[in-house]
């Protein structure tokens, strides 16, 4: 057997990359001469677990075959639904994205749509590779599954800028009103997730995170949001300046953390965003508080 | 001159007081009567200082007499340190000068003691140098009012200053109306009345006699002094030693009025630990004047209270010592090896001959076993601790065994031996067959515990060397949410282990142990 190059200089890119350490997407490369065929076959034959797999390099005509696959016919059997989960991950295209972003908000089967999850993860972040099982049964807050290689290859029309942002807008969509409560539940676990590491995508919803004024140095923070949080505190003009970590509200009640503050305006953030300010903080104190 | 020993010297003192004055009176030596003549059928006791009967006791004392304040010495080694009602004070000196030319120079040996003691107060003859007298009290005096006595002649100056030295406020002291200078016998009484000190500080008041213009190297002869003082209403809280050494070590706060004739009515208790988290005591303890309970937060106690109908706080710290953990406190680990797991017998990359996932997560079902949580009543009621490392390390370890080996599609579509085509060294097939696979092992860290270099292995060492101290932090509020913690660890031993690709001293898959360093990926149609 002699070798094809074409398709060998893609895998030895990756290669390199790998052994160099690297973990994002490789470069774009021109499809090689047995994708358009590799693309014909998922188009016309029943699906299978190799032919999707052949996909994986074929930078231009894999992502529509992918996308058409998503569109029409997700496989129910676990191994090629895996397989179209591996081969979407690692082809990081603005085509399949789109795809696979319908194939998760749309009213399709719960089993398509924790698919595309999967796969919209491995978008987010390479090294991502959650489970059905994660999804599905993990408690929330377990973190998500990862790979230790993660490794996509750029398609020929690549990500758009903002997929990890839009990821995060998606997941809190979800998770906050999705009437598919599998979905719903997966989603809250990937918000969970990626909250403590990347709060900056991790949108939270207006109103649900307040600062309670209370006599003397007194301030609440109260959290009635979907997940746990980790929220920074501080005191403007003060030397205050705290990450609190508060949990999830449990059966619907509000998460209150009281804190003795010094005198100042107070502000809560999460991430880049500010979710409320105090500045009214002058309540007297009743006897059975000290000022 | 020759000074009696100091414990000679305190018998004698301790023989004044216990005979009188009128004991030292007779027995003086005829020639201690002062030069200028001394009052004659003038009794230490009439000396006396007695509380001012138009002026109400403010309650505390001081008065330059060395017994009560611990000392039967004359006055030969100031400072004299005392505490009266809470307050320490501390009494100075320039010196006892005593000018022996004088006719009456005293004898300092035997019997022949000057009565110069009297409780409260002090009657002495002084040379100028003697003065002032300097009191300096302790933060917490409200009030002062200042007696003095004397024979012969009168008046003077009382000084207060600051901490620092600078004079705030001087008084004379006021003339008796039938004050005659150079008079005898006489004594006088005159008194400066409240000095308001403002609160939380430290404040001196000197007191200066005049000098008798008939003998200005004798001034003060027979002078003497009492000071009375308030002190400002007070909370003292007590919480036992400031260090705890175990978590469990539980603390006893109470609090109670600095002067036990006011009365404290407490209102309210608080702690606030070191970060910020706070507790009120419910308002149904809210008077009891002990808190009591664990406490795994540093931080402090506070306590409000009302004393004569004034409102006050206090507080003290309360330190907590991180604990020392026993080994056996470690998450608990736990790594699954599944080979292939997911991965095909046709890998794309490198990275698909293998896959090594480590992640800390919370051990859900063994929370009895890590997590305390305080129900006492005392100062962090409520609030939870770790008692074990609340945390398992789970990895999962997948090795392409079904890529590697002879028979694969991935061995069929390498070189026969290592090849070098256009510059790149391939790897024959005896790497896929045999060679790779305990590199791959090693790599990933199927057996993490000998191959501390591996993903796993790197991951295991980066919890176990940070987990205690970390782990200790979660101590406090229980709306904390514990996964944060372990999120925040767990990514940073994944970014730890996650290193090692780019770290060729820490890799096992170099490009010594992996000289050949690339494999052919390509599956043709049938393969």
């Amino acid at each position: 057997m002699t070798p094809r190059f074409d398709l060998r200089h893609v895998r030895a890119a990756a290669l390199a990359a790998l052994v160099s350490g690297a973990t994002s997407a490789l470069p774009a490369q021109s499809d090689g001469p047995d994708c358009a065929a590799a693309a014909d076959r998922v188009r016309r034959l029943p699906l299978r677990a190799d032919n999707l797999d052949d996909l994986r390099v074929c930078t231009e005509s894999g992502p529509p075959a992918l996308a058409a696959v998503w569109a029409t016919k997700v496989p129910q059997d676990d191994n090629l639904r895996d397989a179209l989960v591996g081969a979407s991950g690692h082809l990081r295209d603005v085509r399949l994205y789109e795809a696979v972003v319908n194939a998760a908000s749309s009213g399709r089967p719960t089993t398509d749509r924790l698919a595309a999850l999967r796969v919209l993860t491995q978008y987010y972040d390479a090294r991502l590779a959650p489970t059905v099982g994660f999804l599905t049964r993990s408690a929330v807050g377990d973190p998500i599954s990862r790979s230790s290689h993660g490794v996509g290859l750029t398609g020929g029309r690549p990500l758009p800028n903002g997929v990890r942002s839009e990821f995060g807008e998606l997941l809190a969509r979800l998770a906050q009103a999705d009437p598919d409560p599998v979905v719903r539940g997966a989603a809250v676990r990937l918000r969970q997730g990626i909250a403590y590491s990347d709060p900056a995508n991790t949108p939270v919803a207006a109103g649900t995170v307040k600062l309670v004024a209370g006599c003397g140095p007194r301030v609440t923070v109260r959290s009635t949001s979907d997940i746990g949080l980790s929220l920074r505190v501080r005191v403007l003009g003060t030397d205050f300046d705290r990450t609190l970590h508060l949990r999830a509200p449990i059966d619907g009640r509000p998460v209150d953390h009281l804190l003795a503050l010094p005198k100042g305006v107070v502000t809560v953030s999460h991430g880049p965003r500010e979710l409320d300010r105090l500045t009214q903080r002058n309540l007297r104190c009743p006897s059975e508080l000290t000022p | 001159m020759d000074f009696p020993q100091p414990d000679v010297r305190r018998r004698v003192v301790w023989l004044g007081l216990l005979f009188g004055a009128g004991f030292f009176w007779a027995c003086r030596d005829d020639t201690l009567a002062p030069r200028h003549g001394r009052p004659d059928g003038l009794t230490s006791a009439a000396l006396v200082l007695d509380p001012d009967p138009n002026n109400p006791d403010l309650g505390c004392w001081v008065a330059p007499d060395p017994a009560s304040w611990g000392s039967g010495d004359d006055g030969g080694s100031p400072p004299y340190n005392v505490t009266r009602c809470g307050i320490p004070v501390s009494l100075t000196w320039p010196g006892f000068v005593w000018q022996d030319n004088f006719t009456y120079t005293r004898v300092r040996n035997g019997n022949h003691m000057w009565p110069w003691l009297h409780s409260p107060g002090f009657l002495g003859d002084f040379s100028p140098e003697g003065w002032p007298w300097t009191i300096t009290f302790g933060s917490g005096v409200k009030n002062v009012r200042v007696y003095t006595r004397w024979a012969e002649f009168a008046g003077g100056t009382v000084v207060l200053k600051g901490s620092t030295g600078a004079v705030i406020a001087t008084r004379p002291i006021p003339l008796s109306p039938t004050y005659v200078a150079g008079s005898d016998p006489l004594t006088y009484t005159g008194i400066v009345d409240t000095l308001a000190f403002p609160d939380s500080n430290v404040w001196k008041i000197e007191i200066k006699p005049a000098l008798d213009p008939n003998y200005p190297n004798e001034p003060g002869e027979y002078m003497g002094w009492q000071a009375q003082f308030e002190r400002n209403p007070e909370i003292l809280l007590d919480c036992g030693n400031f260090t705890v050494t175990n978590r469990h070590d539980v603390r006893r706060c109470v609090a109670k009025s600095a002067e036990a004739a006011k009365p404290l009515t407490i209102t309210a208790w608080s702690f606030t630990s070191d970060s910020g988290d706070l507790i009120d005591r419910p308002a149904a303890e809210a008077s009891d004047s002990v808190w009591q309970g664990a406490v795994v937060r540093t931080g402090f106690v506070k306590v409000q209270g009302t004393i004569g109908g004034q409102l006050l706080s206090t507080r003290v710290i309360v330190e907590i010592r991180p604990r020392t953990w026993d080994s056996t406190y470690r998450a608990d680990t736990v790594n699954v090896v599944d080979n292939p797991g997911p991965l095909t017998s046709k890998p794309g990359a490198l990275g698909d001959l293998g896959n090594a996932v480590g992640a800390l997560i919370v051990n859900q079902p063994k929370v009895s076993e890590w997590l305390g949580s305080i129900t006492d009543g005392g100062p962090n009621n409520g609030w939870v601790y770790m008692i074990k490392v609340p945390a398992k390390e789970s990895s999962l370890v997948h090795v392409n065994t079904a890529a590697l080996n002879d028979t694969s599609a991935f061995y069929r579509v390498q070189y026969a031996t290592d090849k070098t085509v256009k510059g790149t060294k391939y790897c024959g097939r005896d790497w896929v067959a045999t060679k790779f696979r305990p590199l791959a092992d090693a790599h990933e860290g199927t057996k993490p515990e000998v191959q501390p270099n591996s993903h796993i292995g790197i991951h295991r060492r980066t919890v176990d060397s940070l987990q205690r101290p970390y782990f200790e932090k979660f101590a406090g509020p229980q709306e904390q949410n514990l996964t944060a913690y372990t999120t925040v660890l767990d990514a940073r031993a994944d970014r730890n282990s996650a290193a090692m690709d780019t770290a060729t001293a820490l890799n096992n898959i170099n490009n010594s142990s992996f000289p050949c360093k690339n494999f052919v990926y390509v599956y043709p149609p049938g393969i």
